[in-house]
């Protein structure tokens, strides 16, 4: 019961964090690129932070479902599914969409950084809490075999 | 049922999940001083490497800049600032006249509206790569001729490499080579020869009016490095002397860098102090809390040494505990101020103002090693002296104590 809340809860957190670093913690870079037409279009971390809000989203639901669900078997599946979903969130800045070229850019200088650390966080914390489910239905299936 | 053996560390653990907000409350304490111990060392360690390797490379001797803009070239320098600043460029040969003057080479500084790799204002920086000494020598792969028309040269934090190409202005530019680290201004500019950079100002003229494009015979500084044997406040006495009346104005490295070392100084006093009262409030509080509970626990170490514990084993157990709460402590605090200091360095960097430069990572092992050691040592120093009383104490005396 502790346990179900605990980690719920701070699963839930972390994924509000992830969701709220790109909208108003550290916003990524808001200046426009000119294009070639003359219109404007946004720079690629913009887009990588519109991906980390889904990964938050994603996060903050898991979060809620460890609360809502007892059987130890599906929150272990929620766990993992929470951990890989925080490689996701490591992937989107640094391999799958990426940012500015400038270190110095808002964008390089706290969003991902901040995203990158608290996906770290994520992932520990869901293995961890995967591991420790994962002996809990082991200690149950042995209890019930005799 | 738990079938773990009553081992000292088996015991241990029980005993402090016995009291799990006590337990997290000692470790959040060990945690925090560790935090800053390691993050405080590792900043310290930072702005002394930016500080080294600045006095290390800074060429020149003197700066000539015009009058009134003595701020805007250290900020330019330490932090990259996007300046503009002008003087005609017949005061470098002028300047080559004075006294005890070995040798000059100018800079003309242009501020970029946008650029190619980041809709941000970005520090062009134009020299002259016959009289340079200041920026070819920190090229990370030399270059093989001289720095040429629409070829730059971009800081570490452009993530340029060679032959790529960026646009500024809508002109596209090639980069040649790349700066090492510097932990200053260079990081985030950009450098190309004095043709290139006003070929730039007067692209930049389509978007505002800029001096360059209207005057092509101005410079933003003159770097000046002076012969050996005379003394640098002398040679900077007779430039201002000399030009003063023409707006020229002179800035001694030697003062800049002793300005930023003595801020520098102030800085890791500050943060060893800080280290240093965390360490004491530590102890004093683990001491405290020690003293408490283990004296509440008399009764309890009474029935260990009636099952028949040995004295060694009650001492032992104390000493795990406060040991499991440090080593805790000390691991969470490490990592935290790791995952801190590392991701964040260039915004520290940014709100430091200061050069910054991250040690290597020998050093930072050492300084990890360092901050664990001190940390570690925290929880079994408070309980040492309740560790070695409680194992003393008589079993009759302490069994009857609390009746």
């Amino acid at each position: 019961m502790k346990n179900r809340f605990f980690s719920g809860i701070v699963a839930a957190v972390l994924g509000l964090v992830i969701l709220l670093v790109p909208l108003c913690i550290f916003p990524t870079c808001t200046k426009m690129i000119e294009t070639a037409s003359g219109g404007t279009v946004p720079m690629k971390c913009f887009w990588s932070g519109r991906a980390e809000i889904g990964v938050g989203l994603l996060i903050l639901c898991g979060g809620v479902l460890l609360v809502i669900f007892k059987s130890t078997l599906i929150r272990l599946g929620i766990s993992m599914m929470a951990a890989l979903t925080g490689v996701l969130g490591i992937l989107v800045p640094i391999v799958l969409i990426g940012g500015c070229k400038m270190d110095t850019m808002p964008c390089r200088m706290t969003t991902f950084p901040a995203l990158i650390v608290l996906c770290v966080l994520v992932v520990a914390f869901s293995s961890g809490n995967a591991i420790y489910l994962w002996r809990q239905n082991k200690k149950i299936q042995e209890k019930t075999n005799g | 049922m738990d079938n773990k053996p009553l081992t000292t560390v088996n015991l241990s653990v029980k005993n402090l999940k016995r009291n799990p907000f006590r337990t997290a409350g000692l470790i959040f304490l060990v945690s925090l001083f560790a935090f800053t111990l390691f993050g405080g060392t590792v900043l310290s360690k930072s702005l002394e490497n930016g500080m080294n390797n600045l006095s290390k490379r800074m060429g020149a001797d003197i700066l000539a800049v015009p009058y009134g803009y003595e701020a805007d070239i250290q900020s330019a320098l330490l932090r990259g600032e996007p300046s503009t600043f002008y003087f005609d460029a017949g005061i470098t040969e002028k300047v080559k006249g004075v006294e005890g003057v070995k040798d000059v080479s100018p800079q003309l500084y242009i501020a970029t509206l946008n650029a190619g790799c980041c809709a941000y204002p970005l520090q062009l920086i134009g020299f002259e790569p016959k009289t340079d000494f200041i920026i070819q020598p920190w090229l990370t792969n030399s270059l093989d001729h001289l720095l040429g028309d629409g070829e730059i040269v971009v800081g570490n934090s452009i993530n340029a490499e060679a032959g790529q190409k960026l646009k500024f202005f809508d002109r596209t530019f090639l980069v040649v080579a790349r700066l090492d680290k510097t932990g200053m201004g260079f990081d985030t500019s950009v450098f190309m020869n004095l043709s290139t950079a006003n070929q730039v100002a007067r692209d930049s003229e389509r978007l505002k009016a800029h001096p360059v494009a209207e005057n092509e015979n101005l410079i933003s500084s003159v770097m000046i490095k002076i012969e050996n044997g005379y003394d640098v406040k002398d040679v900077a006495n007779n430039i201002l002397q000399a030009y003063a009346k023409e707006s020229v104005h002179v800035v001694v490295t030697k003062n800049m860098l002793s300005d930023i070392s003595g801020n520098l100084r102030g800085l890791t006093a500050y943060i060893y102090i800080l280290a240093g009262v965390l360490w004491v409030l530590a102890v004093s509080v683990l001491l405290v809390v020690f003293s408490v509970t283990l004296n509440g626990r008399k009764r309890e170490f009474g029935i260990f040494r009636t099952l028949g514990a040995p004295r060694n084993k009650l001492v032992k157990l104390i000493l795990c505990e406060s040991s499991l709460i440090s080593l805790f402590g000390t691991v969470a605090g490490i990592v935290a101020a790791a995952l801190v200091v590392f991701p964040f360095s260039t915004y520290i960097a940014s709100l430091v103002g200061l050069p910054y430069l991250q040690p290597s990572y020998a050093t930072v092992f050492v300084v990890a090693a360092m901050s664990f050691l001190l940390s570690f040592l925290a929880g079994p120093l408070a309980s040492a002296y309740f560790a070695i009383k409680i194992g003393g104490f008589e079993i009759y005396t302490v069994m009857r104590e609390n009746e």
